[in-house]
């Protein structure tokens, strides 16, 4: 069975925003609700500065769902994780407990009470049978359409990959191996050749982790 | 290239260290392109612009230091043209304007770019929600060194105050992205005019989400003798905390 997953590849980022817009625009998420995010470190500092698209990562074991007081959440056979916002009673122990920073929640009503969770559907919508509502609810249903997240198909340099894992690994893996020359053209920050092998071991042991599920 | 030539050993230890497995454009040591140079070559080969346009101001491109300048010893070296009296009709200024030292009192060169995400002048990008999202303050980019001095920190408003007595209120943001000498605005914002908001003055509808104050009511006086292109990316600035 599939298990789908996100992979940004930091060394190919350039932090246009591409992919926040795109998300944007598949989902049409309000003012104020970002699902998916670019954070850059190092912002400046010449051979260090690196960039990064984050959203949910759908993981195999996640952690929103462990804390969920209302079970909101359950995982597709495709291997995401897609919550019921009619159970939703925006309490945000999932925010406190995602390690990416996934869950958005809108600010409503007085005090600045939460509203309903918002996360990254992996453009795979949510628990509606009418697509109408679902759409206003969850944004856009890609995957029902075969087609992915509209943030991995926009990505102007093919950093944001998206799909089923075993592929996802793959693609990287080639590109892992192919870097492996110092000032390769794939890569925007220098290593010193030791440092460098050990990074395309951690990046080959990211690529193999992303195929294995629980 | 340099080791085929034979001319490797022309680099000290230091840039060898850093040239190793680097072409002119990705050795930031800058010791290829000064061999490259003293060889009687351009670094980037030899195909650079051998042309003599005797009808322009300088036959030859060569530098000439901006009006307004941080470095007056370079102005000796390499001054500005004459001013004209009629440059495409207009009286044009060049060596009266760059005469006045504005240096002590506008210590840090500004420059102005552009974002990413942004079009243009920024009106459509910011009257685009999601695009509008993505940046919602204009902002001077400070280095933390100049910051520090200034006693600005990252998010502070402050007034960057421009030699020809604009001034704009705008965010710090305080990144080594420039150099100590330097700050950088972005070009895409308006409808803040010198700390006040205009919002009010737009038509009934059409205001952008985000306004911001334009970059261009510090920027100065400049022209570009062939093409009257004016300076909007080489001025000078002065930059204090807002109360």
């Amino acid at each position: 069975m599939a298990r789908m997953k996100f992979l940004c590849d930091s060394e190919r980022c350039i932090e246009c925003n591409g992919c926040v817009t795109a998300c944007k625009n598949a989902n049409e998420t309000e003012w104020g609700i970002q699902r998916r995010r670019v954070v850059t470190l190092d912002d400046g500092e010449i051979g260090k500065e690196v960039s990064i698209s984050v959203a949910c990562m759908h993981c195999s074991d996640a952690p929103c769902m462990a804390v969920c007081p209302t079970d909101c959440f359950y995982p597709t056979e495709d291997g995401l994780i897609l919550h019921n916002k009619d159970a939703c009673i925006g309490c945000g122990y999932c925010l406190y407990a995602c390690p990416f920073g996934a869950p958005q929640f809108p600010k409503q009503g007085a005090f600045g009470a939460r509203g309903k969770m918002d996360k990254c559907t992996f453009c795979a919508g949510g628990p509606e049978s009418d697509p109408v509502i679902e759409q206003q609810k969850y944004g856009a249903n890609r995957l029902r359409e075969g087609k992915l997240p509209l943030c991995a198909e926009m990505c102007s340099t093919k950093a944001l990959l998206a799909g089923d894992a075993a592929q996802v690994a793959d693609i990287f893996r080639e590109r892992v191996v192919y870097r492996g020359h110092r000032n390769s053209a794939w890569s925007s920050v220098e290593h010193e050749a030791a440092e460098s092998e050990q990074l395309a071991q951690n990046a080959a042991d990211l690529a193999y982790d992303a195929t294995q599920s629980v | 290239m340099l080791k085929q030539l034979g001319w490797w050993d022309d680099l000290t230890e230091a840039e060898k260290v850093a040239a190793e497995g680097k072409d002119w454009k990705t050795d930031l040591s800058g010791g290829i392109q000064r061999v490259a140079i003293k060889h009687g070559c351009a670094p980037f080969g030899n195909g650079k612009a051998r042309t003599i346009v005797w009808t322009f101001p300088d036959a030859i491109p060569k530098h000439r230091e901006p009006l307004y300048t941080t470095r007056r010893d370079l102005v000796e070296k390499y001054p500005t043209w004459d001013d004209f009296e009629s440059l495409y009709r207009m009286p044009t200024l060049y060596k009266s304007i760059q005469e006045r030292d504005t240096s002590a009192e506008f210590p840090i060169i500004l420059t102005s770019g552009r974002l990413v995400e942004y079009e243009g002048g920024g009106d459509e990008t910011r009257s685009n929600p999601w695009l509008a999202e993505l940046q919602q303050h204009m902002f001077v980019e400070i280095n933390p060194f100049n910051a520090n001095t200034l006693r600005i920190a990252d998010g502070d408003d402050v007034w960057v105050y421009g030699p020809e007595g604009g001034r704009v209120r705008v965010k710090a943001l305080v990144t080594n992205r420039v150099d100590r000498d330097v700050a950088f605005m972005p070009f895409h914002f308006g409808g803040e005019f010198q700390g006040e908001d205009l919002r009010s003055r737009y038509p009934q509808g059409s205001d952008p989400y985000v306004l911001g104050e334009a970059v261009n009511t510090v920027t100065t006086y400049g022209y570009d003798p062939v093409t009257i292109m004016q300076e909007t990316k080489c001025t000078v600035c002065r930059i204090e905390k807002a109360a």
